[in-house]
Parts: C-alpha cells; sequence; structure tokens
C-alpha cells in the first residue's frame, strides 16, 4: 500500500485491466447471449463504455468483476432482445437440406434451456466465474446457483444425448 | 459445495455454441464511447498503456527552506489539466486531506509518464501520476520529512509480449539536483532529470522479470548536479520479497527513503 490516503473510488485503471484480461472470454459469453459475433463483440464495448460512464456508482458491495459481468450480460441481453425481434435465423444453422442439422438442434436445446440456467451455465463455462461470482452476476444465491447449474446440466446432457441416440 | 463437472457431451455442445472468439478488443473504442474526454483519455491511452500509481512523496525537513523554493518552482511548472485538477477536487475532507487543486502543477514527465502533485492544508502534497482516475494520494509528514524518497509505484503490461512498463517516482530536496540514476531490475543503468520541486518519475520498459528476482529491489540512486557532479547517493528499498509458501510475494507500492 502507498503511504498516506487514497480516495476510494473505482480506478479506470481497474476496468481497462478486466477490460484486457478477459475481454474474449466477455465476448464469447455475450456470444452465447446473443447467438452473433458482432453483436457480440458491440455488447461488450457497450457495456464497457457502460460501465467507464457510471464507475462511480459502483458501490463496492460486490466485486468490480462481478458488476462488470452484469453489465456485459445485461446489454447482451437487450442486444439479443433487438436482434431476436428483427434478424433471421443464421443459414449456417441449417443443413444444406434446409433440415435442421445436429449442430443445430444440440444449439436450439441450449437456447430453449431457462433464461437463468441458460446465463448460469453460460458464466460457469466459457467465463469460469466461481458460483459466488455468478450469484452476484445473476443476483442469486450461491446455493441457487449451484441448484440452477445442476438442473441446467441435467437437461443438456439428457437432451443431447438423446437428440444423438 | 460440490461444484459441477460438464459432461463430454455437453462441453463439446457448449463448445460448438460459442466458439472461443480472437481479438483483444479495443479500449479506446469503449473510451470513446463513453466519452471519455480527450485530455483524461490521452492519460489512459497514450501508447496504449494503462499506467497507475497515486504518489506520495516527502516534504521538506527544513520546512521553512524547502516550502519557499518548492512553491517557487511548482508555481513556475504548468499547470495540471483539468482533470488533474478535478481529481484532488474530489478528496473527502473527513478523511483527513485536504488537496489544493488550483495549485495543481506538472512536476516531472518521463515518456508516457507524468507526475502531478499539489499541495495541501496539512501542509504536505498530495501526487498523482498521469493515466489515473483514482484520485491520487497525499503524503503524510512521517514521510515527509526525507530528503529523499523514492517508490516503485506501478507495474503494468506494456503493449504485446512479456513487457512490462515500471513507473518509479521520488523526490530530492537537495536543489542543486539536476540528474538521477539507478539501476532497473534487469541491471539496466535508468538516468532521468530531475523535475520541478525536485520531483522525477521513471516510466521503465523491461522484460517480465520480477522485481524481487534477486529477494527485493533496492538499487542505489544517485544524483547529479548540472555539472554532472554527484550531489547526493541513498540506497533506497523500492521493493521485498515477503511471506512465505503460496502467500510469498513481492511487496512493492511504497515510498520509502534511506533517511527518513
Amino acid at each position: 500500500m502507498l503511504p498516506g490516503h487514497r480516495v476510494v473510488r473505482t480506478s479506470l485503471r481497474e476496468v481497462e485491466r478486466l477490460y484486457r484480461q478477459d475481454y474474449r472470454r466477455f465476448v464469447q459469453v455475450a456470444a452465447a447471449i446473443t447467438r452473433d459475433p458482432e453483436a457480440a463483440a458491440e455488447a461488450v464495448q457497450e457495456a464497457f463504455a457502460r460501465a467507464i460512464r457510471h464507475r462511480r456508482e459502483f458501490r463496492g458491495d460486490a466485486p468490480l468483476e462481478a458488476w462488470i459481468w452484469r453489465v456485459v450480460v445485461n446489454e447482451a441481453k437487450r442486444l439479443a432482445a433487438a436482434r431476436t425481434a428483427t434478424a433471421e435465423v443464421p443459414a449456417a444453422e441449417y443443413a444444406t437440406d434446409g433440415l435442421p442439422s445436429e449442430n443445430a438442434a444440440v444449439r436450439a436445446l441450449i437456447a430453449a434451456l431457462p433464461e437463468r440456467q441458460r446465463l448460469a451455465i453460460f458464466l460457469r463455462y466459457y467465463a469460469d466465474l466461481d458460483y459466488r461470482t455468478i450469484g452476484e452476476v445473476l443476483e442469486i444465491e450461491m446455493g441457487t446457483v449451484s441448484a440452477t447449474l445442476a438442473a441446467a446440466h441435467r437437461s443438456l446432457r439428457e437432451a443431447i444425448e438423446g437428440v444423438k441416440a | 459445495m460440490t461444484e459441477i463437472e460438464f459432461s463430454p457431451s455437453v462441453a463439446r455442445a457448449l463448445d460448438g455454441y460459442a466458439p472461443a472468439p480472437e481479438g483483444a478488443g479495443d479500449w479506446q473504442d469503449a473510451l470513446r464511447r463513453a466519452g471519455v474526454s480527450r485530455a483524461r483519455e490521452w492519460r489512459w491511452s497514450r501508447a496504449r498503456l494503462a499506467l497507475a500509481a497515486a504518489v506520495v512523496i516527502a516534504l521538506a525537513a527544513a520546512p521553512a527552506y524547502a516550502i519557499g523554493r518548492t512553491v517557487v518552482d511548482w508555481l513556475a511548472a504548468e499547470p495540471a489539466p483539468p482533470e488533474i485538477v478535478s481529481d484532488f477536487g474530489k478528496y473527502t475532507p473527513q478523511l483527513g486531506f485536504n488537496p489544493e487543486p488550483g495549485k495543481a502543477v506538472l512536476v516531472a514527465e518521463d515518456d508516457y509518464v507524468r507526475l502531478f502533485a499539489t499541495t495541501n492544508k496539512q501542509g504536505t502534497y498530495c501526487f498523482i501520476v498521469s493515466t489515473r482516475a483514482d484520485g491520487g494520494t497525499c503524503v503524510r509528514p512521517t514521510v515527509a520529512a526525507a530528503s529523499v524518497v523514492a517508490g516503485y509505484v506501478s507495474d503494468v503490461a506494456a503493449g504485446k509480449g512479456d513487457m512490462r512498463l515500471r513507473v518509479v517516482v521520488g523526490r530530492i530536496k537537495n536543489p542543486e539536483a539536476r540528474g538521477v540514476s539507478f539501476a532497473a531490475p534487469d541491471g539496466k543503468t535508468i538516468t532521468r532529470r530531475i523535475g520541478a520541486g525536485g520531483f522525477f518519475v521513471a516510466g521503465l520498459r523491461t522484460a517480465t522479470v520480477s522485481a524481487c528476482e534477486d529477494g527485493g529491489w533496492a538499487p542505489p540512486f544517485t544524483f547529479y548536479n548540472a555539472d554532472g557532479h554527484v550531489v547526493a547517493e541513498r540506497t533506497i528499498t523500492l521493493a521485498f520479497r515477503s511471506g512465505t509458501g503460496t502467500s510469498r510475494g513481492c511487496v512493492a507500492g511504497f515510498l520509502s527513503s534511506a533517511d527518513g
């Protein structure tokens, strides 16, 4: 620690550090939410712009990382909602015969999970966040995180293996 | 609590659902979108480095002399930009320091790093290294008593690869001092000029070698006058190894002196 008094407020440097350190994880989670790589990158940029503007409102009652993740998730959800209202399903989701491919079917299973389960899975698998941080991002208890992840995993595993059977 | 283990089938599905992206992002774009001012952007973006560290440095051992000289020097220095003045103005008075934002000036600079300082109502000083956004730090009187102080106050990634930018700041009260030399962790000799009020700042681009590689970083600082003659020499600890086992670490971020 430096001697003397340090003013307590969120440092732009800390926000930048998280951006540089975890940029790919932010984009990957945003891509999972938006289902569009370009929208994901846009969501991350907008989310960080928002975080920078509002960083002095961060009250420190949860880690800055969780606060940033929450901003990113919310921005991605916002863009996903806008995209759903206007966009077509990407052609790559379908096999050449016009029927859904196996991969597309698996993706549909993931997309069909309840939102909380989906987000918990994304934050755990792509972002590698611990349960406490996931809980802070999604504003749920740690125990609920555990139960949500277990339910999501069970649903996906059963459904995927059913798809492939 | 048992953490979930993803089955191979679920993992494969998730890998295909959102493949890992490429790229490192564009921090400058995020800053622009946030409406960060050009001046503030300069602080954060120049050479795409995130520099950090509030700085605390000493006051005079002989207050009348030092203050008189320092104030004159500081007044002659370039005024700090508005965002620095603003940061100095946001201190919480109840916490015991009252910077005088209107007196903030640029006291030293080195390549990507600029050091700003101002007086405070406690009779010591407050400092900010450029690119900061946390408001800086004020010096305590006990620290302000030394004739020479220095600190290794920041260590951040510097662009691509394993390069680091390490920031060392300090102050000497001897008014004759015009330059300072000391050794970087990799052994390279660093020489910088003394700025206003006896302050100096050095931004060191070095490979990723721990400052505690050899147990610590305590280089001799040699100060020179305008004729190149040595006017002061001090060995100052900038970093040291502390702790044991997994908690063993390299401690830095403080200011120290040989005589304070």
